[in-house]
């Protein structure tokens, strides 16, 4: 009966700590799982080879102009190379019956950010009925999209209601390893684009001096505790 | 013995690894064997009694669920998607079981040896846990791997072994294969 409450209070406190992580996290730890080669719509030189990109939809009853379902249009790849969650009654389409939203992908654009460079695919969103806004309640969609690379410094998404509009840079959180996830402005074209490719042959002299520094630290320590044990 | 040195070494073991990981730490496995043996050579330090039991082992069980269960449900009513596959699992489970070997030996093993409340050392060793997943995957996995961190803790307090955290840990991350 004891170990049972215990059970039962461990079960709940992860519960919260789940509901107060803003995203999704790996269960729990060791290391990240391998994602599936990047599936590329224009394949740039040296990438594997890969089966098509998947397109995503979803469809809602819409009821008193609502779209009442919860939606998570989402690639089907592992991890999804798209992603977009919309809540319950996020989106507004008036006169409709059904309401789907579809995420297709597209090459990479040729028009990134001045200065940036486009990464991975292009992905459109689109709604099946026109003049669809949304809602407060769409303050809690978010999309997520998945680099070709954990690089850093992070990308950043990008996004345009049309390809003739200007990019709008939206404020973009790392949700994986090279997942990462922002706010759903509305329908248009989002793109991952990073800043400049650092110069070639930036060392890493540095690091490799940093590691051996902590490996050398690591063996003191071990070596000090082994001195103060009695036993030893 | 005190504490500190083995968190020293704690956390230039995490420093190592984000080092050695480059961009991508998380999904490096050279990094993180590297991390793992670091971890094993400060356990080994304090030498942390490893006993194994079927109580244990029924502990750890039982903690596989309490971790897993708020996850799935979850994951079942909010954010479902099917399962993924079994490619490429063993490799990453093998990986996986040496670092969760060497994390559970010592923060629930070689920390219970040098702390002499149970109390602190699970604190300790929860809070241990969660901030050497920030580097890996950012700010976000605090609350959740606090609470990992506790729990496991905890089964380590119940088990008197650090057995029963560490197959509550492999059983999570096996079954977070499959669901993340």
């Amino acid at each position: 009966m004891r170990l049972a409450r215990r059970a039962a209070a461990g079960v709940l406190l992860v519960a919260a700590g789940l509901l107060l992580s803003p995203t999704v996290v790996p269960v729990y730890d060791g290391i990240g799982q391998p994602d599936e080669p990047y599936r590329y719509v224009d394949r740039p030189d040296g990438a594997q080879v890969t089966a098509e990109p998947t397109s995503a939809s979803m469809t809602s009853p819409v009821q008193g102009g609502l779209a009442l379902h919860g939606m998570n249009v989402a690639t089907k790849e592992v991890a999804p190379q798209f992603a977009l969650f919309l809540p319950p009654r996020a989106l507004q389409a008036a006169g409709a019956r059904t309401l789907t939203v579809t995420a297709t992908p597209q090459a990479a654009v040729s028009d990134p950010p001045v200065g940036k460079r486009a990464d991975g695919n292009a992905y459109l969103v689109g709604f099946s009925v026109p003049g669809t806004t949304l809602t407060p309640q769409a303050a809690l969609a978010t999309v997520s999209m998945r680099a070709t690379t954990a690089e850093q410094p992070p990308p950043q998404i990008h996004y345009r209601p049309a390809a003739t509009e200007p990019w709008q840079p939206l404020q973009t959180a790392r949700a994986g390893t090279e997942i990462y996830a922002t706010r759903f402005p509305g329908p248009g074209q989002f793109q991952l684009v990073f800043g400049p490719r650092p110069e070639e042959g930036s060392s890493r002299l540095p690091l490799v001096l940093v590691a051996v520094l902590v490996v050398a630290a690591a063996v003191l320590v071990v070596v000090r505790l082994r001195a103060v044990r009695p036993d030893a | 013995m005190t504490a500190w040195p083995l968190l020293v070494g704690f956390a230039a073991a995490v420093g190592l690894r984000v080092v050695i990981g480059g961009d991508d730490p998380a999904g490096s496995v050279p990094a993180a064997l590297l991390f793992a043996g670091c971890l094993l050579v400060l356990a080994a330090a304090a030498r942390p009694a490893v006993t194994w039991s079927l109580r244990a082992a029924g502990l750890g069980l039982l903690g596989v669920a309490v971790l897993c269960l708020p996850v799935l449900v979850h994951r079942t009513l909010f954010d479902w998607e099917p399962l993924r596959g079994t490619s490429g699992f063993l490799p990453w489970f093998a990986a996986v079981t040496a670092v969760v070997a060497a994390e559970e030996l010592f923060l629930r093993g070689a920390l219970f040896e040098v702390v002499s409340r149970p109390w602190v050392a699970v604190v300790l060793g929860a809070v241990c846990f969660a901030l050497l997943h920030v580097p890996l995957y950012g700010w976000y996995v605090v609350p959740l791997d606090l609470a990992v961190g506790l729990v496991l803790g905890g089964l380590r307090v119940e088990s008197g072994t650090p057995v029963a955290p560490f197959v509550a840990h492999l059983g999570a991350d096996a079954v977070g294969w499959f669901v993340a």
